[in-house]
């Protein structure tokens, strides 16, 4: 099935607008004079929700535009080199795990061959504990604890 | 005159080694990045902003304005070489920018906008001095439901600038304010979506969301196609504009600088409003409207130099109350917050050097922009011509690096996925992502004035009505979104961008 770039957003922006306003129906609306933690955030969803279902509904028309397809391929690799970071740094540090993104994001490219790959793997570790370790001092575990 | 003993005194602080030193590294860093295809001020600033945060804040700020204007002349260079603006501000440019690159006087396209950025900064760096100060008196005068208004006429503004459907626009705008609520509230302390995480009590940390959205999505769409940069091989000798060229941008230079100053105060405004009115009129005056969008130097004078004013300018909003006037202001003031400086009228007073050191700066900023970029010139061009499978992994590894230094926590860096990926599905459906970062910090400060102004009323929801100051800001904002959702004023406005 086809899919359009309204039923996209317009599902994101609904999805958003339903977690964000159950979540808030928790929180308490307070009085008038003492307005609680859940109202603002309340009204904020339902408006959210209100223009996501008007997106979402135009979405579904004949004509509405389409989407296209997805580089699915870069699309993981751009959001799994940032989590080879989260995964990585608590046990091998800073910059190992660096290498490790630069290495799996390189391939986000469509030309990129192993060693362009590792080779920006190494100067790119070199460059983050030159600039963030060295230079800004920011406290950090470099190198983890197997080292 | 009060205003020239405050530039004196910042000239102090601005004119010091330390913060010449990194207001150049700001500049020559902006450049360098913002030259790079793809890569406009936002994502510039939010990738270089973790570089800033072990700084001394005065200094840290310099740094940063240094990396917007830098960043801003990045993307002139790349508008006028190939064609590709790296930002909104400078489509304008291109349009005669690079007819003139093709004409073989790329390098005088290139001075004069670095002349007209400079006399333009010059200008507005004075008419800050005098304008700020006013204005503060008057934002202390400023209570809860003056502030929420604002800040409402600020909103709407946004949205009406916004490119493309303004339901999108209102969408993505309340999306942000959403995100912008996460963590601890400040009245109960009451933790609010953060569905149990710790890493949240204190919020998204926005250089996470400020790259994902604007840097890491802009890359997945610059990976789409690999359409063939066209790549300007020509070298570039002949830097000084002619006598005739003097005579032909005076007019342009000084008229694009009082459009950029203004506009550049309104919310909303900004370099990209700025340089589409300078064109625009540049165009209607000139004797010869045919030469324009076929190499018209005026074309590149006068938007080039409103569109510095108008970023130059556009910090009077965000230093005197606090209200960001457009993303990168909004990354600015996330920047201060960072430094512990919660932005308003009170700076002024209570951090004067932090205040006329950081304005004083942008003319320091803007003298480096002119002795650098011009003898530099061929080494940006050079830079043009990395190839964009290496620039992935370097823009991958400062953000994802750059989130976790500054957040210190890795949960962040998980959520930089997240952003990234929603971002590109928000660029395929035509979001515009401008709203949605200005939502996210004015999100808590709307909310905060919003219940201070009830709890100041007790209750009674006309307090915003009362106030004669909240009552016309308010008016105004509902007369620019009608104005906006009138079917006439779309086709004009999309008139605008298509151009």
């Amino acid at each position: 099935m086809p899919i359009s770039k309204n039923l996209v957003s317009g599902s994101i922006f609904l999805a958003a607008a339903m977690i964000f306003g159950i979540a808030s129906a928790s929180y308490g609306f307070g009085t008038p004079a003492r307005i609680g933690p859940g109202l603002f955030p309340l009204i904020l969803s339902a408006i959210l929700g209100v223009f996501g279902l008007i997106i979402l509904i135009s979405g579904l028309q004949k004509d509405a535009p389409l989407i296209g397809r997805l580089p699915w391929r870069s699309i993981a690799l751009i959001v799994a080199s940032p989590l080879v970071l989260v995964g990585c740094v608590e046990y091998i540090g800073l910059i190992p795990s660096t290498a490790l993104l630069a290495f799996v994001g390189s391939f986000a490219s469509n030309s990129m061959t192993f060693r362009r790959a590792a080779g920006s793997a190494i100067v790119l570790a070199l460059v983050v504990w030159l600039i963030f370790i060295v230079g800004l001092g920011i406290s950090v575990p470099a190198f983890g604890l197997l080292f | 005159m009060e205003a020239f003993s405050n530039l004196a005194d910042g000239f102090a602080v601005s004119l010091s080694w330390t913060n010449v030193l990194y207001c150049f590294v700001g500049v020559l860093l902006g450049t360098a990045i913002g030259v790079l295809p793809g890569l406009g001020p936002i994502t510039t600033i939010a990738l270089l902003l973790p570089l800033t945060i072990t700084l001394d804040p005065t200094t840290a700020l310099i740094m940063l304005a240094g990396i917007y204007y830098g960043a801003q002349y990045g993307g002139s260079t790349t508008s006028i070489l190939i064609n590709v603006p790296g930002e909104s501000a400078s489509v304008v440019t291109a349009l005669d920018g690079h007819q003139m690159a093709r004409q073989g006087r790329a390098g005088v396209a290139l001075a004069v906008a670095a002349i007209g950025s400079f006399v333009a900064g010059t200008i507005a760096t004075f008419f800050i001095a005098f304008f700020a100060p006013p204005l503060t008196e008057l934002a202390l005068k400023f209570g809860p439901p003056e502030y929420f208004s604002l800040m409402v006429l600020g909103l709407v503004s946004a949205i009406s600038l916004a490119s493309g459907s303004m339901l999108k626009a209102i969408a993505m705008l309340t999306l942000g304010l959403l995100l912008g609520l996460t963590g601890r509230d400040i009245y109960t302390g009451l933790p609010r979506f953060t569905f149990g995480s710790v890493s949240l009590l204190d919020g998204i940390d926005f250089v996470a969301l400020a790259v994902g959205i604007f840097g890491l999505s802009e890359i997945l769409r610059n990976l789409e196609g690999n359409t063939p940069r066209e790549t300007l091989a020509q070298k570039i000798n002949n830097l000084m504009p002619t006598r005739k060229d003097f005579r032909q941008i005076a007019g342009p230079i000084l008229r694009g600088t009082g459009i950029g100053s203004l506009l550049g105060i309104l919310p909303g405004g900004g370099a990209v409003l700025s340089s589409f009115v300078s064109y625009t009129l540049e165009k209607r005056i000139s004797k010869q409207p045919e030469r324009f969008a076929r190499g018209a130097i005026e074309g590149v004078a006068g938007p080039e130099s409103a569109n510095n004013a108008g970023a130059q300018t556009s910090f009077i909003p965000m230093l005197t109350l606090g209200i960001p006037s457009n993303p990168v202001m909004a990354l600015m003031i996330g920047a201060f917050i960072m430094q512990g400086i919660m932005p308003g009228p009170n700076v002024i007073s209570s951090k004067p050097d932090l205040f006329w050191g950081l304005i004083t700066s942008m003319w320091i900023g803007n003298v480096l922009l002119l002795v650098l970029n011009l003898p530099l010139v061929g080494i940006w061009v050079r830079l043009l011509s990395i190839p964009y499978n290496v620039i992935v992994p370097i823009v991958l590894v400062f953000s994802a690096v750059g989130v976790y230094c500054t957040a210190q926590d890795s949960f962040q860096v998980a959520l930089l996925a997240l952003f990234a990926f929603l971002g590109y599905l928000f660029l395929r459906s035509d979001c515009e992502p401008a709203p949605l970062i200005l939502g996210f910090i004015l999100g808590p400060l709307l909310e905060e004035h919003f219940r201070r102004s009830m709890i100041v009323s007790r209750g009674d929801p006309m307090v915003f009505l009362n106030h004669p100051l909240s009552a016309s800001t308010l008016l105004i904002a509902l007369v620019v979104l009608i104005v906006a959702a009138m079917p006439k004023a779309r086709i004009k406005r999309d008139q605008v961008f298509a151009e």
